[in-house]
Parts: structure tokens; C-alpha cells; sequence
């Protein structure tokens, strides 16, 4: 078989449809012993023909935008992606045209993730602190710059000034700088020696504050009396009953918890009461029962989230295994 | 042209993960043990690795969509991520669990443009499937696609990974690839036609494309 036709064959699902067929002509009259790859190959044309589009159709849009957040996203990449990537580069530097829509993208990237906070919005939607400890490792994994030193090799001359002109800034800054890092470094350490102060039932009992944000989201008229109002004024205990130093040492105080607790249980043990509030209401009894250390009453309400089902029946099912878990680890 | 030098919270969370992003293989391996045995200490990297897939996806939405707000966005993200977290317990298959992840993803966009479209209509998650698909709707998904053959090209065994990853990815020629991996052309024809043939019955990789062509 003629070499440019062995190529070709490699190139099979990135040929066009006329191409396809003079080929599998050729291949069928000319080397038939070629014949059970090509067969391999068109099965597989559907799956291969999207990782490599055409740089001028529109869907080449989305590769160049999943080339730039997954390289935002991701520090060291599997092999096979770094391949993949390696090749769409080849082509990016090739290609003038591509690299302005390039430009484009990862503009908006940039304004993107200026606006974005993501640690922040993940804390408020699972409760999960991990700012301060994350931050301080990711600065001692890797300096300032070093993650565009990467990304700039690939882009040449004008990465390179840019990466100049960080260097410059670099050092008028270095001194606060450090000041900062030692700073965060105190931060940091602290926090994580807050932490470990912490109980597996503290953690477990950590109420986030997406579950303390009543007020708005029902759009009923606020009721002063009944069930509605006796959550309401379990909510606002429970804020009072937190407290901490700059997010350090978080601590939950015992009196406003034990108020807390008493109204939760008042509001699940409302039979008029709707099923919705009684099941936030045993979610959060349970938490706090946790921050109290009473385990069984902590139990008894996560039953009740599951039983009244609700948005919270998946968390509490996840804190009973939890619970036995630690039972069992005990 | 290069992403942002400056540490953001989102290198933050990514850098909490102690694999890639796209090593479904490990977020295999990590879906199994928090299934298995419900550690807090698993829980956290799955939700941590769920986070950043949905919002990695919806980024690359964003990037396309300008009209896609800032606020619009976190609520995107935020909606879906809640929703995979609370049925977390669902998949039947843990080899199909990024496939499901990809699958809502997927599915919560095509229920937000179809809002976007006609603001009056009130779509039902659960009867997405049965929705008539709207053409200027289509969403391409090219990323969820190339991330998913790319992993399963990286799960093949080692001899034939190196020639699928050179022939499929790289489109190097045969003669650059049997120079590169010093093995002769014939081999390397009988390596591609068993990778080829694995990746065609790899089971990860039909779950993703009957999910996506659905």
C-alpha cells in the first residue's frame, strides 16, 4: 500500500465524505490486508470526528474554550490530555485567525473568574471552609507566575513580555509580599490548629449558612405567631449562638443552641405546621442536637428529615451513616 | 493570550483535589470508596471534584454565551451541583458516575436556554428526555465528548494507549509513530486495530455517547 494512503487512512474520520469513499475503494481493490483497521476505524468515525473539527466551524469555539478553562482548572493534566492539547497548540500557532478568537475567550476567562468566587460559593452551598489552609498550600506549591510560565511558553514572544513585566512588579512588591505570606502563614496554621480543636461532631454538626437564610425565599407574609415565626426565632438563636475571630476558632455557644433546640423541636412536633418547615426544622434540630453531643436526639431528628422528605432527606440519610460509622469507629 | 497569572479562589479549589480534573479513572476509584465506606474525608474531594466539573462545564458555556450573567451562572451551578450532590446515591453503575455527572450537566443547560427562549414555559427536569429537540438549541457539548474519548483513550494498557494517544490525538503519521515507539509498521497497524476495537466496545465511553446523542 502507498504510503500517502496509509496516512491517509489514519486521517479517515477527518476526511471529507468523498475522500472516505475513493479510499475505502482503494483499500477494498488494491491491499485488502488493510481492509479489518479500516472497518475498525469507520466504527469508530462518530466517537473520533469531534476531537478534531475544523478550525472554521463554529463548534471549534467550544474546543478553544474547554482548551482554556481546563488549563485554568487543572494543574498537572493526564498524559493523554497534555497530548491532545499539545497538537491543538501546534495548530494555534499556525494559525493567526485562531489565536485572535483565542484572545477573545480568554479575555472574557479572565473577566470571568475576576467576578467568580468559587471557594466562597462552594462554602456556602456544602458548609465547607477551606479558604484560609487551601490558599496557603497553593502558595507554597507553586510562586507567583510560575503557572504562566508554563502556559507562555507555548504563546512565544509576547507571553514572554508579559511574564517581563510581572517579574518587574514582582520585585517592587516582594517585600509586602512576604509580609502578607507571613501573615497568611499565621492565618493559615491557626486555622488548621482551630480545627483540629474540633469534634467529629462539631464538624458534622456544622450549620452552613445557606440553611440560616429564611427570611426571603418562601414569599409569604411573616406570621408573628405558630410555626413559621418559632423557626424563625430558632434561625436568629442560632446565629447568635456562633461565634469566632476572624473565621478562627469557630465555637457555638451552649444557651442560644439549647433555645434553638427547644423551638426546632416545638416546630417538628406541629402537626398543622407544613411538612416542608418540619422537615428544615428536624434537618436543623439535628445539627444542633449534634453541637449539643446528644447523638441519639441528634438520630431521632435526622430520621425525621428522612421521613418527611424534603431538600435536606439526602444530607440527613448521609449524617445517620455518618453517625454509625463513628459508632462503629468507637 | 495566556489564562491569568494571579492565584484565584478557583485554582484555590482546584489545587484541593489530589488528581486531575479529567482522571475519571480516580474519580472512579473515588466515587466507589465514598460509596463503600462514606468517609467525611471522601465525601469532601467528591464534592470538591463535582463542583468543579459542573462549574468547569458551565465556564465553557459562559465563555460562548456572553449573555450568560455572572449571577446566572453561580445560580446554574449552584441548582446542578445540589442536585447531583443530593442524589449522589443514584447511580446504579460506578463506572457510569462522571457519565451521569456530564448527562445532568448537559441536560440543566438545555433546560436553561430552553428559558431563556420562551420565559413563559415552565420546563419539567424530569420530562427533558421526552423534549422535542429544538435545533437552534442544539448544544454541541464538544467538550464533554473530547474530555470522555480522551479518558478512555487513557485507559487502555499501556502499549496500546501510546499508539492510540500518538495516532488520535497527536495524528502523528505511521512512520513517525513506529519511529517514536521503535516497533515496525506492522505492529503498529495490529496495535491500533486492538486499540480501535477496545475503545469501540469500552463500556464508559458507550455509556457517554449513548448519554450525549440521547
Amino acid at each position: 500500500m502507498r504510503d500517502f494512503q496509509v496516512q491517509k487512512l489514519l486521517q479517515y474520520p477527518w476526511l471529507a465524505a468523498e475522500e472516505q469513499g475513493v479510499l475505502a475503494q482503494q483499500i477494498q481493490e488494491e491491499q485488502p490486508e488493510w481492509q479489518p483497521l479500516l472497518e475498525a476505524i469507520k466504527a469508530l468515525t462518530p466517537v473520533l470526528r469531534p476531537l478534531h473539527p475544523d478550525p472554521g466551524e463554529s463548534r471549534f469555539e467550544e474546543l478553544l474554550a474547554y482548551y482554556l478553562v481546563t488549563r485554568r482548572f487543572s494543574g498537572t493534566l493526564p498524559l493523554e490530555v497534555q497530548a491532545y492539547f499539545s497538537a491543538l497548540e501546534t495548530e494555534l500557532r499556525a494559525n493567526v485567525a485562531l489565536q485572535q478568537r483565542l484572545e477573545v475567550l480568554a479575555d472574557r476567562l479572565q473577566a470571568l473568574i475576576g467576578s467568580f468566587d468559587a471557594v466562597q460559593h462552594f462554602g456556602s452551598l456544602t458548609g465547607y471552609q477551606i479558604e484560609a489552609e487551601a490558599l496557603e498550600e497553593v502558595r507554597c506549591s507553586e510562586p507567583l507566575g510560575a503557572r504562566s510560565g508554563r502556559v507562555a511558553k507555548h504563546w512565544g514572544d509576547r507571553s514572554a513580555r508579559v511574564l517581563g513585566r510581572q517579574g518587574r512588579r514582582w520585585r517592587w512588591v516582594e517585600r509586602g509580599a512576604l509580609v502578607v505570606v507571613g501573615f497568611a502563614a499565621l492565618y493559615s496554621a491557626l486555622f488548621v490548629w482551630g480545627r483540629h480543636q474540633q469534634s467529629e461532631l462539631e464538624r458534622l454538626g456544622f450549620i452552613a449558612p445557606v440553611l440560616l437564610e429564611v427570611d426571603t425565599y418562601r414569599g409569604e407574609p411573616l406570621e408573628s405567631a405558630g410555626p413559621e415565626a418559632a423557626y424563625r426565632q430558632a434561625v436568629a438563636q442560632l446565629r447568635q449562638a456562633y461565634t469566632s475571630v476572624l473565621g478562627l476558632f469557630p465555637h457555638y455557644r451552649k444557651a442560644p443552641l439549647q433555645e434553638a433546640a427547644a423551638l426546632l423541636l416545638h416546630v417538628v412536633s406541629q402537626p398543622e405546621a407544613s411538612p416542608l418547615l418540619r422537615h428544615e426544622a428536624a434537618f436543623l434540630l439535628g445539627k444542633v442536637q449534634l453541637l449539643l453531643e446528644d447523638v441519639p436526639a441528634a438520630r431521632q431528628a435526622f430520621l425525621q428529615a428522612v421521613e418527611l422528605e424534603g431538600p435536606h432527606a439526602a444530607e440527613a440519610q448521609r449524617l445517620l451513616e455518618a453517625l454509625a460509622a463513628l459508632e462503629r469507629r468507637s | 493570550m495566556e489564562p491569568a497569572a494571579e492565584l484565584t479562589s478557583i485554582d484555590v479549589l482546584a489545587r484541593r483535589l489530589p488528581f486531575s480534573l479529567d482522571d475519571y479513572t480516580r474519580v472512579g476509584e473515588l466515587y466507589v470508596r465514598w460509596r463503600q465506606h462514606r468517609t467525611p474525608e471522601a465525601q469532601e474531594l467528591l464534592e470538591i471534584w463535582l463542583y468543579c466539573y459542573v462549574l468547569r462545564y458551565f465556564f465553557i458555556k459562559a465563555l460562548q454565551n456572553p449573555r450568560l450573567s455572572v449571577v446566572g451562572l453561580e445560580a446554574l451551578v449552584g441548582e446542578t451541583f445540589l442536585r447531583l450532590r443530593s442524589n449522589l446515591d443514584s447511580v446504579r453503575y460506578p463506572e457510569r458516575f462522571v457519565a451521569w455527572v456530564a448527562s445532568a450537566c448537559r441536560h440543566a443547560f438545555l433546560n436553561h436556554l430552553r428559558h431563556q427562549m420562551r420565559p413563559d414555559a415552565l420546563v419539567d427536569e424530569e420530562e427533558e428526555g421526552s423534549e422535542e429537540p429544538i435545533d437552534s438549541l442544539q448544544a454541541e457539548d464538544l467538550s464533554l465528548w473530547v474530555s470522555a474519548v480522551v479518558a478512555a483513550i487513557g485507559r487502555l494498557p499501556n502499549f496500546l494507549r501510546e499508539v492510540a494517544r500518538l495516532a488520535l490525538l497527536e495524528r502523528l503519521s505511521y512512520e513517525e509513530i513506529s519511529r517514536s515507539l521503535r516497533k515496525p509498521p506492522p505492529t503498529i497497524r495490529v496495535y491500533l486495530h486492538r486499540a480501535l476495537e477496545r475503545l469501540r466496545t469500552d463500556p464508559e465511553l458507550q455509556e457517554f455517547r449513548a448519554l450525549l446523542e440521547a
